[in-house]
């Protein structure tokens, strides 16, 4: 009776109850949206994280973790501590994709046809190509030029001493493939090598970091210029995709633990990326606030409306604790009633969500033009994607029904508390 | 029977149960009205009674306290030898639920649902009675209260009389010992007044529920056997008003 009567009387104020459940859709659209367009960028920027940056974990020599930042040339992992790990990789790991790197800061300098000079801080990766290309996917990314090759005539042949850099910090410098660049760096031991290499190509990634500071040179080439002697100052690691890591991160490093040569630390993505994920932790809290806001907009929207409803049913609902009906049944009624408004809401909600989803999925916002290379925290590019997430389209309706169903609670609360006669009465 | 022991209504402006209240840094004493200041009387089984008198006489509120709508400042009433002046709230839904049947002035029917519907919110909470011998009893009472064809249609179809009827079959429908009716008539013109006060009558007579109204109208009064007037809260006088 309680839920036939209830929607029946949502029918009763058909116009109140569709602004009311317009109100709501339109925040559950918002959640929707907001959630999934978190979602998305979250997962975007872990796999431009992995893809571009950290790979799925890297391998340093012990102490470098701790002073990563600063790029340190003082912890490297040594010619001999190199054969030694693949060796054992080859033993222990023979599948797993691996490439050695020496990173470090950098300092570009460029000067341009037009006699001005200038110069900008990079980060310096020394890669081998070959290997580098079974962990990262940055050579799939090259915009013009070409990856560690050079054409002559129809010829493209591997070039040991170029530089490939990522197009946001070749803007800046105002760089195009075929220039030469200077790049300083601190070589072994601390002291300052200046190079003078040729642009072979300039790499636009999905990851706005990399794009505004990566610099790569062939690791062979660096190895002699900075004397090296087969140094690196990293392993990084192919451990699959985002969803396989986890479980091969954690047999990786126990294995690591009980076997690996010493003098070697193993790190997982989520640990070199820590600062980021707190970054997008704390930005989603933010959103998950604003989120929180759209229901209580939700809840007093119900709330009115079933103030207004009550205020011009007092003596129905006289009428019917006047029949022995109790007070809970009554606030069970109008709660029903809240429940089909927030029905309503919710199933305009999510239709309407669909499609806007599948836009933001397929298409999504470019930003790009009104942000340029801004580094907004997140590994994306300036074109927002959304993404499918069910939870979201699961338990965001629950959340307003749930909040519309509590919301008539409070209205009917306070005229419950009166005697009867005053119901009638007020 | 109902039995009304002295009883007394102070109505307080702000609820406040009559304690004092501090403004602007006085104490000052609420002005408390005195709705009723202690009536009492006997209504017999199967009485026709009305309970008369100009505006602000009481007639109201001695009902409202009759049906446990409202609560007494002092002083008893029983109905059935049950003294509702000391029940809780859920013992007074049962009695109310069970024993007591009301007529309103202005009807007071839920506009989405049927005829039948509103006559059957009175049975289901009894939980004595079938899905089947609701709906039966409901097409009963109302064909006897001369809606037979109007069952299935809505308040808002059908005029003041006959929801004043569907009204009326309510209150019986769960055959209760009281019927309580405030102002039945108000609303209506007086040939449909006769016509309801007629069929109040006759099921009166025929259920041997007991009537007490509440009215300023002479043809209810005309139809009781006993009027008892109120004024300023105290009984007045007693009698029959022709």
């Amino acid at each position: 009776m309680i839920f036939s009567m209830a929607w029946k009387n949502m029918f009763r104020y058909k116009k109140r109850s569709i602004v009311t459940a317009v109100a709501i859709s339109v925040g559950i659209l918002f959640s929707i949206f907001v959630d999934g367009m978190l979602t998305g960028l979250d997962q975007e920027s872990s796999v431009n994280m992995v893809n571009y940056e950290t790979s799925g974990a890297k391998v340093y020599a012990d102490g470098y973790f701790e002073e990563r930042k600063v790029y340190p040339v003082d912890f490297l992992i040594t010619r001999a501590q190199r054969e030694s790990f693949e060796k054992w990789m080859n033993t222990a790991f023979p599948l797993t994709a691996w490439t050695p790197r020496y990173s470090a800061s950098c300092e570009l300098i460029f000067s341009g046809s037009d006699g001005l000079t200038g110069s900008l801080t990079g980060l310096l990766y020394g890669i081998e190509p070959e290997s580098d290309s079974t962990v990262f996917d940055t050579f799939r990314c090259v915009e013009t030029g070409m990856w560690f090759n050079s054409k002559k005539g129809d010829t493209v042949q591997p070039r040991q001493d170029g530089a490939v850099l990522g197009s946001g910090i070749a803007h800046d410098l105002g760089v195009t493939a075929g220039d030469y660049i200077t790049v300083q760096c601190k070589g072994r031991g601390g002291f300052i090598q200046t190079m003078d290499v040729p642009v072979t190509g300039i790499v636009r990634t999905g990851n706005p970091v990399v794009n505004s500071t990566a610099v790569y040179m062939d690791l062979q080439y660096l190895d002699d210029m900075l004397e090296l002697d087969g140094a690196v100052t990293e392993f990084c690691m192919n451990l699959g995709t985002l969803e396989q890591q986890p479980a091969r991160f954690s047999r990786f490093r126990t294995l690591f633990a009980s076997s690996a040569p010493h003098g070697l630390d193993v790190y997982s993505w989520q640990e070199l990326s820590e600062d980021v994920l707190a970054m997008q932790k704390t930005k989603s809290s933010v959103s998950g606030m604003m989120i929180f806001f759209m229901f209580v907009i939700a809840a007093v929207g119900v709330s009115n409306t079933i103030l207004m409803s009550i205020a011009e049913r007092k003596n129905e609902i006289g009428m019917l604790k006047a029949l022995g009906y109790s007070s809970g049944y009554v606030k069970r009624l109008f709660m029903a009633e809240g429940f089909f408004i927030g029905v309503l809401g919710s199933v305009i909600g999510v239709l309407v969500s669909v499609p806007v989803t599948w836009f933001m999925v397929h298409t999504g916002i470019d930003f790009s033009g009104m942000m340029g290379d801004m580094d907004i925290g997140y590994r994306v590019s300036l074109v927002m994607h959304s993404c499918w997430h069910a939870a979201g389209f699961i338990f965001i309706p629950l959340g307003a029904l749930f909040i519309a169903s509590l919301s008539a609670l409070i209205p009917t609360h306070s005229l419950l508390k009166k005697e009867i006669a005053d119901i009638f009465r007020s | 029977m109902i039995q009304i022991e002295n009883v007394v209504k102070t109505y307080f402006p702000d609820n406040s149960g009559g304690r004092k209240k501090v403004k602007n840094g006085r104490k000052d004493e609420l002005a408390a009205v005195h709705a009723l200041k202690g009536v009492s009387l006997w209504i017999e089984d199967g009485e026709f009674t009305a309970v008369a008198g100009p505006s602000g006489s009481g007639k109201t509120t001695l009902l409202n306290l009759t049906g446990c709508l409202d609560s007494i400042t002092s002083g008893r009433i029983l109905i059935d030898g049950q003294d509702v002046s000391v029940m809780n709230d859920r013992q007074k839904n049962i009695l109310r639920q069970e024993k007591i049947g009301f007529i309103f002035q202005s009807y007071n029917l839920i506009p989405v649902l049927t005829a039948r519907e509103n006559v059957e919110l009175a049975l289901i909470l009894l939980k004595k009675y079938t899905k089947e011998e609701i709906r039966s009893m409901s097409y009963d009472i109302l064909k006897e209260v001369g809606l037979d064809g109007l069952q299935d249609r809505k308040p808002g179809e059908l005029s003041g009389g006959q929801q004043q009827r569907i009204s009326i079959a309510r209150a019986l429908v769960k055959k209760p010992a009281v019927i309580l009716a405030d102002e039945p008539t108000a609303n209506l013109d007086s040939h449909t007044s006769l016509t309801i006060l007629d069929l109040m009558k006759s099921l009166n007579e025929k259920y041997s529920a007991t009537f007490v109204f509440s009215t300023h109208d002479q043809a209810v009064k005309d139809h009781c056997r006993r009027v008892i007037f109120l004024k300023d809260g105290q009984i007045e006088r007693e009698g029959t008003a022709v």
